[in-house]
């Protein structure tokens, strides 16, 4: 290590009590930290799904449906406007020919309710795959969200960490934008995006600290479905298989199934 | 999840001082080094709160690589002519004491640095990593490691004092 070269004691030198000599407000940054990482989660999360759906106007099934059919009443914590737009708005800089016929985002139309519970959703996936599923993980920093359209529950699968995610794409950014490389703090793509059988799925193998994850999404009927496993009980270390035990093709079949959804 | 913000913030907290001196070293300006800091921070809050991915396993190596890989990301985004410049400063004062002067020599001397070179000095020295570490969070070689690091070196050679000499990077103990 280089503790004791000359140029390790001039650097030390030279930034020790940069902080106070500088009069920096810690708890500012931290503050404004804070503020531009929710407007960056935010951001990702609303993405160019709801851009789009802003500018063509969409109004989703959910509007026409109204929420009583939706369940009536309102998400608990909305990271995101989950309402459907129900103005069509003017683009900024609209073009000189408007667009005739409607164009439908991808992402964008919700067509069909989603009829699982998440406490459901272990022995949904222990049924389809065959694998032994726990109870879901109810304590921090796990938990459970059962919202109607907004899901998530992490479970054991052959005792590795198992996390699927139900949540409508419009709070979502694109795929696309999901994986860019250029909102990734290492520069790497965050996976890659591919359309099979008409579905886009977003696939993604990581390791990282010396877990591995694999992540698939798929967004189907205005929603994204999500499915991670792991190499490890926790996900943080100590893989106890070789790779994570879901394959990438059992879990596009299940992310596309239609066992989530109903209606 | 209850506490997640508060374990962010407390973290946030305790880490900025040295992401800080990090940005300082690298950017050359306490205003920049500041934006440097909040934009690592808002990246490292995004991931501290990923839903999907796992937890990180090491918040401490992945907020300085964080800091690194932003800065250099700015840095190609702002400029990819950057230069040296042909002028080293004058040696500070060398009671040990002005640490003012030490701070605008130092300053004046990483100027001319291209900032992959500022990086290795700052990585090497003030987060005293190896060589390999180094090339590791940067995502280049060993080799192009050692030779910005003699580089950097070489450019702040005169505020190292009579102890520094090329063969003690060289051929380090």
């Amino acid at each position: 290590m280089n503790d004791h070269h000359p140029a390790s004691r001039l650097l030390r030198d030279a930034t020790d009590g940069l902080e106070h000599d500088l009069a920096v407000d810690v708890d500012r940054i931290v503050r404004g930290g804070t503020a531009r990482g929710r407007t960056l989660r935010r951001r990702r999360r609303v993405g160019t799904a709801l851009a789009a759906a802003a500018v063509v106007g969409v109004i989703g099934v959910a509007a026409g449906v109204g929420p009583t059919l939706l369940g009536g009443e309102a998400r608990t914590a909305p990271e995101y406007a989950d309402q459907p737009v129900t103005e069509p708005v003017t683009t900024p800089t609209p073009t000189a020919e408007p667009t005739e016929a409607p164009v439908t985002p991808p992402a964008g139309q919700v067509d069909a309710l989603v009829t699982v519970s998440a406490y459901d959703v272990p022995g949904i996936v222990g049924r389809e795959l065959g694998g032994t599923v726990s109870d879901p993980l109810t304590q921090a920093p796990y938990g459970v969200s059962d919202e109607r359209q907004d899901k998530m529950v992490h479970f054991r699968y052959d005792g590795t960490l198992t996390t699927v995610g139900i949540e409508r794409a419009d709070g979502l950014a694109s795929c696309e934008a999901l994986v860019d490389p250029a909102d990734q703090p290492d520069g790497q793509p965050a996976g890659r995006c591919e359309t099979r059988d008409g579905v886009l799925l977003l696939l993604h193998d990581e390791t990282a600290d010396g877990v591995t994850s694999r992540s698939v999404w798929a967004w189907r009927h205005g929603y994204v479905v999500s499915l991670v496993s792991y190499d490890s009980p926790d996900g943080r270390a100590e893989p106890v298989a070789p790779a994570p035990p879901i394959s990438e093709a059992d879990a596009v079949r299940l992310v596309t199934s239609e066992v989530w959804f109903g209606g | 999840m209850p506490g997640h913000d508060e374990e962010y913030e407390e973290f946030a907290r305790a880490r900025t001082p040295v992401l800080l001196r990090s940005a300082w070293l690298l950017c050359g300006d306490a205003h920049l080094a500041e934006d440097l800091v909040q934009e690592t921070l808002a990246k490292v809050y995004v991931r501290w709160h990923a839903a999907f991915r796992s937890p990180i396993e090491n918040p401490v190596a992945y907020a300085q690589t964080t800091l690194t890989r932003t800065f250099l990301s700015s840095r190609r985004r702002r400029s990819s002519t950057e230069r040296p410049t042909g002028t080293l400063p004058e040696r500070p004062v060398d009671d040990g004491t002005d640490r003012a002067a030490t701070r605008l020599a130092l300053l004046a001397a990483l100027d001319g640095l291209a900032p992959k070179d500022r990086t290795v000095l700052v990585l090497r020295y003030l987060e005293d990593l190896s060589v390999e570490e180094t090339a590791d969070r940067m995502g280049c070689s060993p080799g192009a490691v050692r030779s910005r690091s003699l580089r950097a070196l070489d450019r702040i050679r005169p505020l190292l004092g009579s102890s520094f000499s090329a063969d003690t990077e060289r051929h380090p103990s």
